[in-house]
């Protein structure tokens, strides 16, 4: 059948290459489920209906230690932590250097202006 | 293999708690109910799992059941559901699968399942009816559930829709595209044929 052809769906289409493939899809044995399917059914049932269904025994280690991957976890996020404040904070400052003082407290400072009485300068 | 008795009588034995009637419809169905789970989930394993969770299901809300439907309308709408729930979260799994694996609650090993070959499929020399099957996985998730009631269930039309919970034009639409998309699939591609 032409690529172009309409296609209206099995029941109304031409013949093609699909519908071959679906008819011999069709022609192989079914699957089907193992033997004892409803064995396994009911025995599903009967563990979801008992109500004193076996608990796990609680572990005596702690939460984290039995948790590895996120005690490493955690490790590595408390180490980075730690390395980034060190970084961040154990650089050696520069000197302070004599920052130039605002230009109105340099203009109170030359005439010894009384600083409360001059106006601030409008910002 | 067909029910012995008549669905509706069959639905009252059952909402009765008759343990036969529970039996007569596992039996019953539990080849159709299989096989629309195998087609979506493509694992003979995780098909006779959520198979027995359809069955679970039935005989818990049968109760709540009030005929609106036909049995086996009920049957596959439950089937499809659970099929496209597990093959939700089976995806969402392999996609943390690394740090599930690292993290998860029980230390558990996640795997990749290996490339399933349906079992139509598996005869020698039957190339091309494993990527009729593969085209068929690869459909979206509506077009899929119509396809294999379609083709693989032979449902018609209306059954359908009743399982769909949609209209026969809209399954004639999701047929539609979904015969399109799979004939694309299908073609060999131009890049290849010298």
């Amino acid at each position: 059948m032409s690529a172009n052809a309409p296609d209206f769906g099995p029941d109304f289409g031409p013949d093609d290459e699909l519908d071959a493939l679906l008819r011999q899809l069709r022609a192989q044995p079914a699957p089907a489920p193992r033997p004892f399917f409803y064995a396994r059914v009911r025995a599903r049932l009967d563990a979801l209906e008992t109500p004193n269904a076996p608990q796990p025994a609680p572990a005596a280690l702690p939460w984290l230690l039995r948790r590895p991957a996120y005690a490493l976890m955690l490790g590595i996020l408390v180490l980075g932590l730690n390395i980034g404040a060190a970084v961040r904070y154990g650089r050696p400052r520069p000197a302070a250097s004599v920052v130039a003082a605002p230009r109105h407290d340099a203009f109170v400072t030359e005439y010894q202006l009384d600083p409360f009485t001059v106006p601030l300068p409008l910002e | 293999m067909p029910v012995p008795v008549p669905d509706t009588e069959l639905i009252i034995q059952l909402q009765q708690g008759s343990e036969a009637a529970f039996r007569a419809l596992v039996e019953g169905y539990q080849g159709r109910v299989y096989r629309v789970v195998l087609a979506l989930l493509r694992s003979p394993e995780e098909a006779e799992d959520v198979a027995q969770e359809v069955f679970i299901e039935v005989y818990q809300t049968i109760a709540r059941f009030r005929g609106e439907a036909a049995l086996s309308t009920w049957l596959y709408r439950l089937a499809v559901s659970h099929a496209l729930k597990n093959r939700q979260r089976a995806r969402t799994k392999k996609r943390f699968a690394l740090l599930t694996s690292l993290l998860g609650a029980r230390n558990e090993v996640l795997h990749h399942p290996p490339d399933f070959q349906h079992p139509l499929a598996q005869l020698e020399g039957q190339e091309e009816l494993q990527r009729l099957v593969e085209a068929i996985a690869r459909l979206p998730d509506q077009q899929q559930v119509a396809f294999t009631l379609r083709h693989e269930q032979e449902l018609s039309y209306q059954e359908i829709a009743d399982v769909l919970q949609t209209t026969v034009p809209a399954v004639e639409s999701l047929l539609f595209r979904a015969r399109q998309t799979l004939r694309k699939h299908l073609q060999p591609h131009p890049s290849y044929v010298r």
